[in-house]
């Protein structure tokens, strides 16, 4: 519970400096920072062994992440002023907002491209927020939440929340959603195109 | 950018079978350097003046969508993992499990 308090203000902090300064961080500092988070659960993680159990818990949470997203996200698009498609393309960063982002502000339009960057920025602070007391109630319900980011940033979070296996689990979920974003976005910006 | 993380990944995965690697756990290193991303992630959205011009209506969609998006993912995911820890119940002999379900045995931490 602390850490999800500090890890929320961090976020909170960094926003209000960002905004009272306009400080610019050169484009590949948060990279650098990610891979050496990275580098270091893959030197935590390498003490596992990968059991072949391991394949069907990934699949059913890759399962839920996509089916849970699309299920109800297609259920509010009733409810709100886009096109079903565009709700859908917008929810289909799983939580990867640089990339889903910039692939729908470059290619159909800015005003759905920042759209998608709040879902998934928010969809992230979801998982955030979510993470310290969900792993306790659905590990793979947390890992869904979490989406793409499973494999990055929330990794740490769950790594730290729970065991090594379910953090192993969090990474191989995370690494095939994060493959399915551009795919996914692609797809439904073309049938866009069609429809 | 998906290909580095996976490279790094597994640059440490191979990497950490040959060398020392329990003050990753016991330092919180993996904390410290998620808090500090998290602080960049911020900083990033809170310089950039063009995400906060039609801020209202952008942010209530893109809440919605991150709010139905997670708690859909969340049910399907606890649905299929009660689903999946019932099937591993079944592989009892007399009551007796021939197999302990991994996560029961607690956290390792």
């Amino acid at each position: 519970m602390m850490s999800a308090v500090i890890l929320l203000s961090s976020v909170v902090i960094g926003l209000v400096v960002g905004r009272i300064t306009k400080f610019e961080l050169p484009d590949n500092v948060v990279a650098l920072i990610l891979y050496i988070l990275v580098l270091l659960v893959g030197l935590d993680l390498s003490k596992e062994k990968i059991e072949k159990r391991l394949f069907k818990d990934v699949s059913l949470v890759i399962l839920s992440t996509v089916g849970g997203t699309f299920l109800f996200t297609f259920l509010l698009s009733f409810f709100l002023p886009l096109r079903k498609l565009e709700v859908l393309a917008a929810a289909s960063g799983f939580g990867w907002y640089s990339l889903s982002s910039v692939i729908i502000s470059t290619s159909y339009s800015a005003y759905l491209g920042s759209i998608s960057f709040f879902a998934n920025v928010l969809r992230e602070l979801c998982a955030i927020v979510v993470a310290p007391f969900g792993l306790k109630k659905s590990k793979y319900g947390t890992i869904s939440v979490a989406g793409a980011t499973s494999m990055d940033t929330l990794l740490g979070l769950i790594a730290t929340y729970s065991n090594r296996e379910t953090a192993l689990l969090s990474f191989g979920h995370g690494f095939v959603v994060s493959m399915l974003v551009p795919i996914f976005v692609n797809l439904f910006l073309r049938l866009m195109k069609s429809f | 950018m998906l290909w580095y993380v996976l490279i790094v990944f597994f640059a440490g995965f191979f990497a950490g079978k040959f060398i020392r690697t329990q003050w990753i756990g016991k330092y919180k290193v993996v904390l410290l350097f998620t808090i500090f991303l998290l602080f960049t992630l911020g900083l990033e959205i809170g310089a950039n003046d063009e995400l906060f011009k039609r801020i209202d209506e952008i942010l209530l969609y893109g809440l919605l969508i991150a709010l139905f998006g997670s708690l859909g993912s969340f049910l399907l995911g606890y649905l299929f993992e009660r689903f999946n820890r019932r099937s591993d119940f079944k592989m009892c002999v007399k009551g007796i499990p021939i197999r302990v379900f991994k996560s029961d045995r607690g956290d390792e931490r």
